[in-house]
């Protein structure tokens, strides 16, 4: 009992230190209870499926342990484990589905002339039902993206550095993301007028 | 106030299935104790293997007092004792 309220009292770092000091299992159980939730709540998200989340999130704690070592303090622990839960999940989609897209439409593809930035409000002033069916209808990377920008708050240099792409790259794809979503949207429920007056995309944030 | 995003995940939040840390921990032990296993003897290993073919783990390459050509048959190492152990 002591001893874990003493790990609790503990940052994510001293955490890993003592970890990789000891091998004591209690301080890896600290980082566990600490991440359990946000990691397997992604997992659902991007994969749509309990089982499989459930094995996934197993999965990406033991890399996270075999990798400890690795870790670097230029990033936060958080994001480093997200980072890691993400692009595990997207490579799982990708085999699975034997998918080629991985995001809306390949960066570069579109002229300029058709991109047009559409407020957060487009998503964020969605029922939560209807959101749900709209992020399980795009494709997982920019499923990703729009969960990094609004969940984890990550700035676009951090999700560029997740993904492995350039910040022009994410800014891109956060836009098509978004007209994503909104196509979906008026997909879904262009007949279904309850939400019309919510989903105003030229309100401004 | 959070917004929807973060609604959503709070909500998948709560469904983490409790069974799963026991599982996680049980296998964060396993690695634990494989890696003490290779680490405690693996090194006896190689330094046995290394025994067993003739050299030793400790030792380098036993120096030989310079050209091995420039030295009369007489004074050439006994090929029956073991390297750097005394001649006669």
């Amino acid at each position: 009992m002591v001893a874990s309220r003493n790990t609790q009292a503990l940052s994510d770092a001293d955490l890993i230190a003592r970890y990789l000091r000891d091998q004591n299992a209690r301080y890896f159980s600290e980082l566990y209870r600490r991440y359990a939730g946000k990691v397997f709540a992604k997992c659902i998200s991007m994969l749509s499926d309990e089982g499989l989340a459930r094995d996934a999130m197993q999965d990406i704690f033991i890399k996270v342990l075999l990798n400890l070592s690795r870790f670097s303090a230029q990033s936060s622990f958080s994001t480093w484990v997200y980072s890691i839960t993400y692009n595990y999940c997207i490579d799982l989609i990708r085999k699975k589905k034997k998918l080629q897209m991985i995001y809306s439409d390949d960066v570069g593809k579109l002229s300029k002339e058709t991109e047009v930035e559409l407020p957060d409000s487009v998503l964020l002033e969605m029922k939560q039902e209807r959101l749900k069916e709209v992020m399980q209808l795009l494709p997982p990377g920019d499923k990703a993206i729009l969960m990094m920008k609004y969940i984890d708050d990550l700035s676009i240099k951090d999700i560029a550095d997740v993904l492995n792409k350039t910040e022009s790259a994410i800014k891109m794809q956060i836009m098509r993301a978004k007209q994503k979503s909104q196509h979906i949207y008026s997909e879904l429920y262009a007949n279904d007028p309850i939400e019309d007056e919510e989903m105003n995309p030229n309100t401004v944030n | 106030m959070s917004n929807i995003f973060v609604r959503m995940q709070e909500e998948n939040e709560q469904r983490v299935p409790p069974e799963l840390e026991r599982h996680l921990l049980t296998q964060v032990n396993h690695i634990n104790v494989f890696g003490r296993v290779v680490e405690l003897f693996v090194p006896n290993a190689l330094q046995t293997a290394a025994r067993i073919i003739g050299g030793s783990h400790e030792e380098g390459p036993v120096d030989m007092g310079g050209d091995r050509n420039a030295m009369s048959p007489e004074d050439w190492p006994d090929w029956r004792l073991p390297p750097g152990s005394s001649q006669r």
